[in-house]
């Protein structure tokens, strides 16, 4: 500290600086990703070393050289070279979703989780591809910022349901960035236009990119900031607009035959071309093949309202399930390249009788206020916080008896959120219960999401219907789910944790690290200290304050003296680096506090928050 | 071994009166001050047992929220905190001429739906939500007056109604979207 005393005038900046955590806001795009910087309130988007902003989010694998990220013209050679594109449709889903052609083969995953991208350098999965893509990024950020990351903000769309945010964390883990926050992308572009900081108000994002389209609705009250409902259409973007062109271009040229894909390609250029070129003028000459002729504006428009006005009724639904009208607004923030468009720009302002923000750059919005955050969570405050508060787009909910989905935690829940509900068993002596997590808003289980299947053992056999099974589901802060089971009337403590088939599995990531990593083996051991110390305290204090509100009651004092003593021995060593001796202290002391969990049972304790599936009929 | 016990009260927690009639504004007044207090972004540089611990506090200041906001929830959850079980409908709870009235009514809402008539689906709504109002002060009344099982019986009623009341909103959006 000595030295920083002495620090001349114009070095207080210098110091400032190196005591600055680097932490950056990351929008990973089905197109091109971006990286950005904030300090004090102000963001910059970061670029590499030839000055690009955006990053195309491609990445081409050879056989023998490391996987390239970023260029947008690679194109697939047969043998030599697989270029993969358009990864984050493929994030977080299974072989069922995906119904569209892509430019590369899809294996399952004998594992049952993402199917696999084929290339020539073996077989990666999409959470591979990103990592590649957030290391890349990870890396410009370093070389400006001179130095390791401590934290990043990823953005994912609000619509991104749990397996999808589940595959984007697990990317991040493999490119070994400590992930701060994953934030929704409407929230960041708020962010970014500095809505945070307003007293209230209603604000709508409206997020047309090239092929899907987003809205948002969000609430600002004294500091928190809230997604109240979200919409969209994954099939709608400002490519379609390119399509409608050339469509008419094909149809007043009187072309009939299907385009080899080259061509087609080249029309898809030169209708995109005209698209600007609109922009600016009444209208345009164009010619294709033979033919040639004049689009003008108002034909150009004819030609894209439809698929404007479809975006509108998506804003309408959504203004509806939040219970508001369009006076309710007080804001419009325009997101992704496709709101370039003036007619967008026109009859988005028209629908919301308001004119919409525009002065940052759509493309840039995102990251910038990821970045923004980030500066914020990793701890470089200034002025006032805001919370920015996100909701889970999808039910969470879990299989009954006859093939029925159960909610459990209702679509549009503000996250965290956790929810308990119980199920008995339906056979004499019935000492394993399967249960099957599943996601969606469907009552029946074929129409909902599998998220993961796991099976709770040692139930002690019992007649039908008297095991009490407590399901909790813990969604957290970036709206990933855990999962526990336990029977509670014979206070057999049986507990699983489930984390979701299509993310991946711990020991995945763990072997993935291993592969790029020689110390990956004592990271691991780190790791399991960690849990094992977690672990512990977390037991303790469950029991201390289970002791605190019953032990007077249901234990004599010698009975609370050995729990105590226990305790406390277990919370020294859990200071220490013994992670068996951790383990096999909290597992002794379960075993020993199982006799008074049984007793509270007994006593007819109510547990905490009986009111919750009463919300689960309500909502 | 289950670490919670007796109920914990969500009026308590979020520092407000135990009563039916909600004092909205010192509600969402409660909530943000203690969802800026407790949110895991405060804690997002410390260590895991303190985020474990935020998490769960948050969860549950959500869930206090939520469960207080909503007039049924609310309801649910004064029941609870008097030892009874609403998650739990016995069969003596419904009246007979209160279940000749849900057919009627859940036959009204076919006829409408299959229809398509907007006014007849607005008389509905404006009758069902006078019968919540009306059960909704049977209720209060009731649980004031401390007779349990009544006000337990008129609480189901009030699930059932406002279940019917979403079921006619989303006709409504249905309507209005073709």
């Amino acid at each position: 500290m000595a030295l920083f005393s002495i620090s001349e005038p114009g070095q207080g900046k210098t110091r400032a600086a190196a005591l600055h955590k680097r932490a950056v806001g990351i929008d990973l795009g089905t197109t091109n990703s971006l990286v950005a910087f904030a300090r004090e309130g102000k963001a910059r988007v970061l670029t590499d070393a030839a000055g690009n902003r955006l990053l195309p989010s491609v990445v081409s694998y050879t056989p023998d050289a490391a996987p390239q990220v970023g260029d947008g013209s690679a194109e697939t050679v047969p043998g030599q070279r697989s270029v993969v594109a358009s990864v984050k449709r493929l994030m977080g889903r299974g072989r069922a979703d995906i119904d569209y052609q892509l430019p590369y083969t899809l294996e399952d995953d004998p594992a049952g989780g993402m199917p696999l991208i084929g290339t020539v350098a073996g077989k990666v999965s999409p959470v591979q591809v990103s990592a590649e893509i957030l290391k890349h990024l990870a890396q410009r950020a370093e070389a400006e910022l001179g130095g390791a990351l401590d934290g990043v903000v990823i953005t994912v769309p609000a619509y991104f349901d749990e397996a999808q945010r589940g595959a984007t964390r697990d990317a991040a883990r493999l490119a070994e960035l400590k992930v701060l926050r994953l934030l929704s992308e409407p929230t960041a572009a708020a962010v970014a236009y500095g809505l945070d900081k307003a007293l209230e108000g209603v604000v709508v994002i409206y997020d047309l990119g090239g092929g899907t389209f987003d809205v948002s609705l969000m609430q600002l009250q004294e500091g928190v900031f809230r997604v109240l409902a979200t919409g969209g259409n994954a099939a709608l973007g400002g490519d379609d607009f390119d399509r409608a062109i050339a469509h008419w271009v094909l149809r007043s040229a009187g072309i009939t035959q299907p385009l080899a894909d080259a061509e087609w390609h080249a029309l898809l250029m030169q209708a995109r071309a005209l698209k600007h070129a609109l922009s600016e003028a009444p209208q345009v000459e164009l010619s294709w093949r033979h033919w040639s002729g004049i689009l003008t504006r108002d034909a150009y428009h004819e030609l894209i309202d439809d698929l404007i006005e479809m975006t509108l009724r998506v804003c309408r639904r959504v203004l509806r399930d939040a219970g508001m009208k369009v006076g309710d607004l007080t804001d419009i923030v325009l997101v992704g390249g496709a709101t370039r468009s003036p007619r967008v720009r026109e009859k988005v302002s028209q629908f919301f009788k308001r004119e919409p923000l525009v002065s940052i750059d759509p493309d840039e919005v995102v990251a910038l206020g990821a970045a923004l955050q980030a500066d914020v969570l990793v701890g470089n405050k200034y002025g006032a916080d805001t919370l920015l508060l996100d909701v889970i787009p999808l039910s969470l909910g879990i299989e009954t008896m006859g093939g029925l989905m159960e909610k459990i935690i209702a679509r549009n829940s503000t996250i965290p959120v956790a929810r308990a509900q119980e199920f008995t068993t339906y056979k004499d002596g019935q000492t394993a219960m399967s249960l099957h997590v599943l996601q969606g808003e469907r009552e029946l289980v074929q129409d909902c999401r599998s998220l993961a299947r796991f099976e709770l053992k040692g139930i002690p056999p019992m007649v039908a219907g008297a095991a009490r099974v407590r399901v909790t589901f813990q969604v957290d802060a970036d709206g990933l789910l855990e999962v526990n089971a336990e029977e509670v009337t014979s206070g057999v403590k049986s507990s699983v944790v489930v984390k979701p088939s299509f993310g991946l599995q711990e020991n995945d990531i763990a072997r993935m690290l291993q592969s790029s990593h020689t110390e990956a083996a004592s990271d691991k051991a780190r790791r399991s200290l960690r849990e094992s110390q977690v672990e512990a305290l977390r037991h303790v204090e469950a029991l201390e304050q289970a002791l605190a509100r019953d032990g007077e009651a249901l234990l004599d004092t010698d009975e609370r003296a050995e729990l105590q003593a226990l305790m406390e021995q277990l919370r020294t060593l859990a200071q220490g680096e013994d992670a068996d001796a951790i383990t096999a202290l909290t597992t002794e002391l379960n075993q020993r506090s199982t006799d008074f969990a049984a007793r509270r049972m007994d006593a007819g304790i109510r547990q905490a928050l009986a009111g919750r599936s009463l919300n689960d009929i309500d909502q | 071994m289950s670490t919670e016990s007796t109920i914990l009260s969500y009026f308590a927690l979020l520092g407000l009166d135990e009563l039916p009639t909600l004092d909205r504004a010192a509600l969402e007044d409660a909530y943000r001050r203690l969802q800026s207090r407790w949110h895991p972004d405060q804690f997002a540089g410390a260590d895991e047992v303190t985020r474990a611990r935020a998490m769960r506090q948050t969860s549950l200041i959500n869930d206090a929220y939520t469960t207080l906001r909503d007039p049924v929830g609310r309801a649910g959850h004064l029941l609870a905190l008097r030892g009874l079980d609403p998650t739990r409908l016995e069969q003596h709870e419904l009246a007979p001429d209160f279940l000749l009235s849900q057919i009627s009514w859940r036959e009204e809402l076919e006829a409408a739906c299959a229809a398509s008539d907007e006014a007849a689906l607005l008389r509905l709504d404006e009758r069902v939500e006078q019968a919540f109002h009306e059960a909704w002060r049977s209720f209060s009344t009731l649980l004031r007056t401390a007779e349990l099982a009544g006000a337990k019986r008129e609480f189901h009623k009030l699930q059932f109604l406002n279940k019917l009341q979403r079921e006619i909103a989303e006709a409504e959006a249905a309507l209005l979207d073709d």
